[in-house]
């Protein structure tokens, strides 16, 4: 299963409200809350997709398991999408 | 990296200088305009500006924020409400509701209007003593009574300064209960006429002014609560749920009241500022040509200077008022005086200090 880390190209910063995304090429700024945020912390290279989405309804107390992993896998798919993941 | 030469960017939105008076005498008002005995000479005939919106539809103009003075002591200004959404450009409305009677308020619904209202204060003694008229706000709420009649939604603008600053819970509580659904707060700075306001201590610093923020919700059960801090000195889950927010300047052009363009309002005050008369000039050559307008595009935010240039949100946020900063400096890339400020003392977060590789020369 692969492995994610966020494109070290880009910074991210968070804190318990949600996080940002900045891209110091482009000057953009994505906004996170509180939960995206989460995601990007777990997206640290050791963990799959699977593991970051039981994290996430860990942490979050997710009860409709299904629904939570879509929305991880969601979310995950857009960063890919726009280069925001590296696979290690 | 070499300084870019930007194309033109569409010219999304005109803020509209209805008039130069008021029928208030707001101590902190920026613009500083007169009162309505002197009216007739601040505005112009609306069949001489309607030519220029009719242009500027080609640049790309969709919207049209009314301002002023008080827009509805403009004697056309229903033809105007009714002229705008004609040409299908959107319209909002910053006024201070006095003067709107049944009338007004059809007019703003037939429009379709996102309109703001002014009120300062839980009470007419905070407000009226800002307004500076006795009656302002019991006028006021008459005109918030008649725009609910016609079932309208608003805005409440609070202006922040030391009298209301305890006092936003109850601002809150009244804003809803009136029928808006959001309260703005806007941080009173020395500008215009509240330079007075700055003497008399009546001001908060920049540290009360977070502090006040700090105490406030965002949004409270739906209801929208915004700061009208650059989002740098934001809680970051004021961004989550509202945005970051920019003043969109480099697609915005002024138009005063005597027909002029500026870069925003400040052309009534600042020689500089003021692009002609769109009377006699075309505004399309003013919005291409205009080599204020140009160094701006090539400036901004990539030439941004001090907290701004070093800060995440720089080429969101656009140093938050261009326009602003230029009246206290002189300077269109200078850092934005509260950012500066809270650098200063400490208080801008380091979190948001970053390297951007798109740096100006």
């Amino acid at each position: 299963m692969s492995k994610y880390i966020l494109n070290p190209d880009l910074v991210f910063r968070e804190d318990n409200d949600g996080g940002l995304i900045f891209d110091p090429a482009t000057g953009d700024v994505q906004v996170l809350n509180e939960t995206a945020a989460f995601i990007c912390t777990q997206l640290d290279g050791t963990k799959t997709i699977e593991e970051v989405a039981s994290a996430v309804l860990a942490e979050f107390e997710i009860e409709d398991a299904a629904i939570g992993r879509g929305d991880v896998m969601q979310f995950v798919e857009v960063l890919r999408s726009r280069s925001m993941l590296q696979e290690v | 990296m070499a300084t870019e030469r930007r194309p033109v960017p569409p010219l999304h939105t005109i803020y509209f200088y209805v008039t130069g008076s008021c029928n208030l005498r707001c101590r902190h008002c920026w613009i500083d305009p007169v009162t309505e005995s002197q009216r007739s000479t601040l505005h112009l005939p609306w069949r001489e500006l309607k030519p220029i919106f009719e242009e500027a539809r080609a640049l790309g103009l969709s919207s049209v924020k009314l301002t002023g003075g008080e827009p509805f002591l403009h004697p056309d200004i229903l033809e105007i409400l009714c002229d705008l959404p004609a040409l299908g450009l959107g319209v909002r409305m910053e006024t201070n509701g006095t003067l709107i009677g049944a009338r007004e308020a059809r007019a703003l619904k037939d429009a379709k209007v996102g309109f703001s209202i002014s009120l300062d204060g839980p009470t007419a003694e905070i407000h009226d003593d800002l307004r500076n008229v006795v009656g302002a706000f019991e006028r006021t709420l008459k005109g918030i009574s008649a725009c609910r009649e016609e079932g309208l939604r608003f805005q409440i603008i609070c202006s922040l300064f030391r009298k209301n600053s305890e006092l936003l819970p109850s601002m809150v509580e009244l804003a809803e209960s009136l029928g808006a659904n959001s309260l703005k707060v806007n941080v009173v700075t020395s500008m215009g006429r509240s330079d007075q306001m700055r003497e008399h201590g009546e001001l908060l610093s920049l540290p009360e002014v977070l502090a006040v923020r700090s105490r406030m919700p965002t949004s409270n059960n739906g209801f929208r609560i915004l700061f009208d801090l650059p989002p740098a000195l934001l809680p970051l889950g004021d961004i989550v749920r509202n945005g970051i927010g920019t003043c969109g300047i480099l697609g915005i052009l002024g138009l005063l009241h005597n027909g002029h363009a500026g870069l925003c309002g400040i052309g009534e005050h600042v020689q500089e500022m003021d692009f002609g008369d769109l009377r006699n000039e075309s505004i399309s050559k003013v919005w291409n040509q205009n080599p204020t307008l140009i160094a701006l595009r090539e400036k901004v935010p990539s030439g941004l200077q001090g907290i701004c240039g070093r800060c995440i949100f720089r080429n969101t946020c656009l140093g938050k008022c261009v326009a602003n900063t230029f009246h206290a400096i002189g300077n269109l890339c200078g850092a934005f005086g509260p950012c500066t400020e809270a650098e200063e003392l400490g208080l801008f977060p380091e979190k948001y200090l970053v390297e951007h590789r798109n740096v100006a020369s």
